[in-house]
């Protein structure tokens, strides 16, 4: 009786043991899944991670190929990754392949995405380091105002090279330095236009200044408030950039007039005409110059409605009101 | 002082007798259900098969279960709906809603919460049944008469319990499926067919299979600790009552403990 | 079947039993002959033994050691199918009567005929079970409940289950008891009236005088775990032994 209770408890105690190294390789074999799979490490540096941990997924145009095996400080803005990935689909990864970090949907986990490279390229090795994409995020104000930016400095080239072509006297267009007028008028323009050019320039810098400190989050409604000396400095920058706008409007103005005159004049127009590229040029820099204004214009509507200066333009106009009054 | 000290030590000692005791019984326990299974397992494959009994065991656990289940599957889908609504819709993601739902009640919530409500009256009932009959010398009656007990009363409930605990997780899942799209066509104005629809495609055959595979044990479980218990229940009356107690703790316990089991499994075949 | 009465001289054969429940040593040398026809009644104090004795007869408890010859087999060495085979010669009817709960008097009846169709070759079920219940005088009740009968009844339905097998050895245990002193002495008659028509032996295991006077041609005192005496029962009523003497006052 007493020795078959005690084979009893043998018996169960060894259920009990085997449904427990049962359950702990299960668990291993479920967490180490490229344990039984051939593998290469491959490494990628980023200068921000994004919260990417060890153990999210890693991805080859958008196929799950393996895993993160860890995310390191090189330095302080050296962060390396090193990817797990499958030997399988080796062959498809190019030396020249471009990793960058994505997530996974909307609420989704992070993951390193890998971008295939280019055909005649070998493929990579075990150890490599591929090249690495960061998304620049800006502020929608800063976009606006770079491609501001870009567009005036499309404009100046294209005034550069007219001025370029009237200076040295090219067929027909010595025509045109007959007519002084005409010539004082562009002189007028293109000076008042590069003033406009530097003006803004100076301000994006000043607007990227800004923007960068509040992207490092002082807290923006503590930093509106506590520093007065930025609120200044925000407030002229604001003042400039709209004196600026209102230069340029001055300029293209300035530049109509003058098309609006050679239109008139017809000796001037044929004399113009003849000479296409310079008409097409003519041409473009206005439509440019046009379009510039009317981005910077709606540069400074988005800032009226952007919270952090929103204080700011209700004073002007405030100002504005009572200054009319008197 | 060093009459105080031995007592402690006896104390202790004895402390630790208990421990050691109750060990030992936890092993003899599962060593005795693990007989009881084996034997099922060396028993269940020779004549004679009590066919006619294993039909009324079937049709008696998925009759008197059925009600039950699909209640508590109804209320779960609807509730698991409209607690998770708020959150999908922050996220403007209400359409996903027949996907979670249906992912949540298919792999998970419909199989451990059909086996828990199975364990607590199936398990009890087969328990104290077959401990009052053991109680009143029915069993042996049993075995004088030529019938073996073990075949007529075990190995029919046992199968029936592992073949119709599977059935009844399918049917709360459908219950449990159709209480949300319920709440959905109230609430979000999603018609039937595009709920289902809905569900079908984001399930797979890889949610559905683990999860009726896992209902199988489940019944397993259910049915052998309940005839475990019932068929070597102690003597007296007030031993049924126990015994029935006792049955549905284990089984209920052994449920989790084979979801937790089950779904490491399933996890390296997914990943696969 | 072979089990023919001439074949053998006793229909149970007992020699020296032992059985032990771990350090409790309940049987400790029992003796036993039990003649075709003949009822022998079983009488010892609660816990004795008797119940093991009888249960060890039908192979429901296995034996540590001694002879154990029922209807010319040897119990202890039968394999399962033999055994089952022996057991359909023999009825047990049980203290509490063991009726299914879950079935009705009909189906009761009907369960052991289940295993054993060669048994009742050219019967029918149906007729089987209306005798078996025409003999204990419960004909309507075929198609109650157990749970709707009274105890008295259940121990005839039980009776009927036992008998329906028609059995060469008979062995109830208590059958008596928990019974009214009237409806005893009809359970009494009742085993009486059965051994005369179906021409079986019985042993009887009961504290119950009455019972036993009315059922037993033999008494049989079980004490200490050894037949104690044996006799008539007038015989060992006349007894002065002090343990006899203590059973009947």
């Amino acid at each position: 009786m007493e020795k078959s209770t005690q084979r009893t408890a043998r018996l169960g105690f060894l259920v009990i043991l085997g449904a427990l190294i049962f359950t702990v390789t299960a668990y291993l074999i479920g967490q180490k899944q490229d344990m039984f799979r051939q593998t290469f490490v491959i490494s990628v540096v980023f200068n921000n991670v994004n919260g990417l941990q060890p153990g999210n997924n890693v991805r080859f145009s958008g196929i799950n190929v393996g895993t993160v095996l860890s995310v390191e400080i090189k330095s302080d803005s050296v962060i390396e990754v090193m990817m797990r990935v499958r030997e399988s689909v080796r062959p498809f990864i190019k030396k020249d392949a471009v990793a960058s970090i994505g997530s996974d949907g909307l609420m989704g986990n992070m993951l390193v995405n890998i971008s295939p490279g280019s055909a005649t390229v070998p493929p990579v090795e075990n150890k490599d380091r591929l090249r690495s994409f960061s998304r620049i995020k800006t502020d929608d104000i800063l976009k606006t105002l770079n491609m501001t930016n870009e567009n005036a400095a499309m404009l100046t080239s294209n005034l550069l090279e007219v001025t370029q072509q009237i200076k040295h006297g090219h067929g027909t267009l010595t025509y045109l330095l007959y007519d002084s007028t005409m010539r004082q008028d562009l002189t007028r323009s293109i000076r008042s236009l590069r003033q406009a050019m530097d003006q803004t320039n100076h301000l994006l810098a000043e607007a990227n200044g800004i923007v960068e400190q509040v992207e490092k989050g002082k807290g923006v409604v503590g930093w509106l408030l506590t520093d007065t000396t930025t609120a200044v400095h925000v407030k002229t920058t604001l003042a400039n950039l709209d004196k600026t706008s209102a230069r340029i409007t001055l300029a293209s103005d300035s530049l109509q007039e003058f098309v609006s005159r050679l239109n008139h004049d017809p000796g001037l127009l044929n004399a113009l005409l003849r000479d296409t590229t310079m008409r097409t040029d003519f041409q473009e820099t206005l439509r440019n110059l046009n379009e510039s204004s009317v981005k910077l214009n709606e540069n400074m509507e988005a800032m009226r409605s952007h919270v952090l200066f929103r204080g700011y333009f209700k004073d002007k106009e405030k100002k504005a009101k009572t200054g009319q009054k008197p | 002082m060093l009459r105080h000290a031995a007592t402690s030590t006896l104390l202790l000692f004895k402390n630790r007798l208990v421990v050691l005791r109750l060990l030992r019984q936890f092993f003899v326990t599962t060593g005795q259900i693990s007989q009881f299974a084996a034997r099922y397992w060396r028993e269940v494959w020779f004549p004679p098969y009590e066919f006619q009994e294993l039909l009324k065991q079937c049709f008696l656990i998925g009759n008197k279960s059925m009600a039950l289940v699909g209640t508590t599957g109804f209320i779960m889908g609807i509730v698991l709906t409209l607690q998770t609504r708020p959150t999908l819709i922050e996220f403007g993601a209400q359409s996903w809603m027949p996907a979670m739902v249906g992912i949540a009640i298919v792999r998970e919530i419909g199989p451990v919460l059909t086996a828990l409500i199975c364990a607590g009256k199936v398990g009890s009932g087969i328990g104290a049944e077959l401990a009052s009959m053991k109680v009143t010398e029915q069993i042996d009656a049993m075995e004088v008469s030529g019938t073996n007990p073990f075949k007529y009363l075990v190995i029919t409930r046992v199968t029936a319990t592992t073949i119709m605990i599977p059935v009844l997780v399918i049917m709360s899942d459908l219950i449990s499926l159709g209480g949300s799209a319920i709440v959905e066509n109230l609430k979000g104005g999603v018609s039937f067919t595009l709920y289902f629809s809905k569900v079908l495609e984001f399930l797979q055959f890889g949610d559905l299979l683990p999860s009726i595979i896992k209902s199988f044990f489940f019944g397993f479980a259910i049915g052998i600790i309940g005839c475990y218990k019932g068929y070597t229940s102690s003597r007296g009356t007030e031993g049924v009552g126990r015994t029935a107690n006792e049955a549905v703790v284990i089984a209920s316990l052994l449920v989790f403990v084979l979801d937790f089991i089950a779904v490491l499994v399933t996890d390296i075949f997914y990943e696969l | 079947m072979n089990s023919d009465p001439q074949t053998y001289s006793s229909v149970v054969s007992i020699r020296n039993l032992h059985k032990s429940f771990g350090s409790n040593h309940v049987l400790r040398g029992f003796h036993l002959d039990v003649a075709a026809g003949e009822n022998v009644a079983v009488m010892g104090k609660s816990g004795s033994g008797k119940s093991v004795l009888i249960k060890c007869i039908i192979g429901l408890e296995p034996i540590d050691e001694g002879q154990l010859i029922v209807l010319g087999k040897d119990v202890p060495k039968l394999s399962v199918r033999e055994l089952d085979e022996l057991r359909a010669d023999v009825g047990f009817q049980f203290q509490g009567s063991a009726l299914y709960d879950s079935m009705t008097v009909r189906e009761n009846l009907e369960f052991p005929l289940r295993r054993h169709l060669e048994k009742i070759k050219g019967y029918r079920a149906e007729d089987l079970v209306k005798e078996a219940l025409e003999n204990v005088g419960l004909l309507n009740a075929i198609d109650l409940l157990p749970s709707e009968l009274s105890g008295g009844m259940k121990k005839r339905i039980a009776l009927a289950r036992t008998i329906i097998m028609r059995p060469k050895l008979i062995l109830y245990d208590e059958p008596t008891s928990g019974l009214d002193p009237i409806t005893a002495r009809e359970i009494s008659r009742l085993i009486v009236d059965i051994q005369k028509q179906y021409q079986a032996a019985s042993v009887v295991i009961t504290h119950d005088l009455a019972c036993a006077r009315i059922t037993g041609n033999r008494l049989v005192i079980l004490s200490d775990g050894k037949n104690y005496i044996e006799g008539k029962y007038e015989e060992v009523e006349r007894m002065t032994d002090p343990v006899v003497h203590s059973f009947f006052t």
